[in-house]
This record gives C-alpha cells, sequence and structure tokens, in this order.
C-alpha cells in the first residue's frame, strides 16, 4: 500500500478543493466549512461512511441556511454560514463534552 | 451598537414558502445555492478525512497560500486563477513531502506562512495601485 504517494495524493485532492472553494465563497470561509462538518461528524459516530455522509449533510444544510439567513438580514453570505457552522459545532461538541465532564464528575463521588 | 445592514432588505413574511419562492427567483441566488451545495459537498468529504489525519493546520495554510498566491500571480502577470491552482499545488506537494514529519514542522510551516501573508500584502498593494516591481512607474 503505497502510504506515502497517498499521501501526496491527498494533499493535492486537499489543494485543489481549497482552491476551488476559495474562488466560490472566500479564502477564510473554505477552513470553517472543511473543518467544522467534519468535526461534528466525528464526535457523533465513529463509523467511517455513517461519518462522511453525515458530514457532507451537514455542510450542504449549513450553506442553504447561511445563504437564507444571509438574503434576509443583509450580511455576506460567508459570515451566516461561517456563524451557523460554528452555532453548531459549539452546541454539539461542546454540548458532547461538558456532558462527558457532568457523567464523570458525578460517578466519582460514588464510593 | 450600529449594526450595519442593507439598504434594502426582503421582506419577511410568516408565510415560509412565500419567502422561500420570493427568495428563488432571483438568478443569482439559484446560482450561490447550486454552487453552494457542490461546494459543500466536496468540502464535508474531504473535510473528514482532514480532521482524522490531524492536518488542520495544513488545511488553513493552504487557503492563506491561496490568497497570496492568486495576488502574487496577478501582480506578475498571471492569469490570477492559473496562479492560485499552481501556487496552492506545490505548496501542497512540498507539505505532503514531509510525510509524518509535518508535527515538528509547525515553527518553519507557520514561519513560510507568515512570509506568504505579507508577500500577499505587497502585491495587493501592486495590484489595486497598478504599480509594476519591476518597470518604473
Amino acid at each position: 500500500m503505497p502510504v506515502r504517494a497517498l499521501g501526496l495524493f491527498f494533499m493535492v485532492l486537499l489543494a485543489i478543493t481549497v482552491s476551488e472553494a476559495t474562488l466560490a465563497v472566500g479564502a477564510l470561509l473554505v477552513f470553517a466549512l472543511l473543518l467544522l462538518p467534519a468535526a461534528i461528524a466525528h464526535q457523533v459516530t465513529s463509523r467511517p461512511y455513517t461519518a462522511l455522509a453525515l458530514a457532507a449533510g451537514l455542510a450542504v444544510i449549513m450553506t442553504w441556511l447561511g445563504i437564507t439567513i444571509g438574503f434576509y438580514t443583509g450580511y455576506p453570505s460567508s459570515v451566516c454560514i461561517s456563524l451557523v457552522a460554528f452555532v453548531s459545532y459549539v452546541a454539539v461538541v461542546g454540548g458532547s463534552r461538558v456532558g462527558e465532564w457532568a457523567t464523570v464528575k458525578r460517578s466519582a463521588d460514588i464510593p | 451598537m450600529n449594526v450595519i445592514v442593507a439598504g434594502v432588505l426582503p421582506p419577511f413574511t410568516l408565510n415560509l414558502w412565500q419567502d422561500i419562492s420570493a427568495m428563488l427567483q432571483y438568478d443569482f441566488m439559484r446560482q450561490a445555492l447550486l454552487v453552494g451545495t457542490i461546494l459543500s459537498v466536496v468540502a464535508g468529504l474531504v473535510g473528514y478525512f482532514v480532521v482524522l489525519r490531524h492536518q488542520a493546520f495544513a488545511g488553513e495554510s493552504l487557503s492563506d497560500v491561496a490568497f497570496t498566491g492568486a495576488l502574487g500571480g496577478a501582480a506578475l502577470g498571471f492569469n490570477p486563477l492559473a496562479s492560485l491552482l499552481g501556487t496552492t499545488i506545490v505548496v501542497a506537494i512540498a507539505m505532503g513531502g514531509f510525510g509524518e514529519r509535518l508535527r515538528g514542522r509547525d515553527v518553519a510551516v507557520g514561519t513560510v506562512l507568515a512570509w506568504q501573508q505579507h508577500g500577499g500584502c505587497r502585491c495587493a498593494r501592486l495590484v489595486s495601485s497598478s504599480w509594476c516591481c519591476w518597470r518604473s512607474p
């Protein structure tokens, strides 16, 4: 299995994706749309195909909501997409971390 | 606190279907939603592997390099889209060539990134003021 070659090919694929996405949504939003849905999917599930579908679906839903909110409030669309993505990331990942912390804390009090 | 809002906002009734159909009758909105959908699917799929491989810093630096590459190409006279793609691919190959040793080279990548952003600001000045760096103005 050519691991080095696959790693290099993946970096080139990432470069092509980032450059094409920069043309469409700007250089600052690419980072948000690339990582936040994938981080949410990584937190929620551990099955690869489910997480892939969830990441793609979440990214599409975030984009639609962001563009709609941008249409009705007048802010640039990248701002609204980033806002939706960040709020959902904080809600899901932050909520799960707080839930883990609360569960561990409560079970540590049992003698 | 001043909130900057667009001059003329579309009417927001509480009839959801009417709002969405009013939004979709603009050509640029349909185009934006179509482009956004295709782009989000690809970004979600590629981003999942970026998260798994802990290469978030590489993705962030690639987007900054894209900005600098486009401006540098425009300052030098090339087509900015071609220079965008070319610069990003070259930097990605340079990063991928390190393999797993990228984790120890955060400082080197960050230094190159700072130089790239400085170069991008200079190229933005070159492009916006139509002042060429090798010809007398």
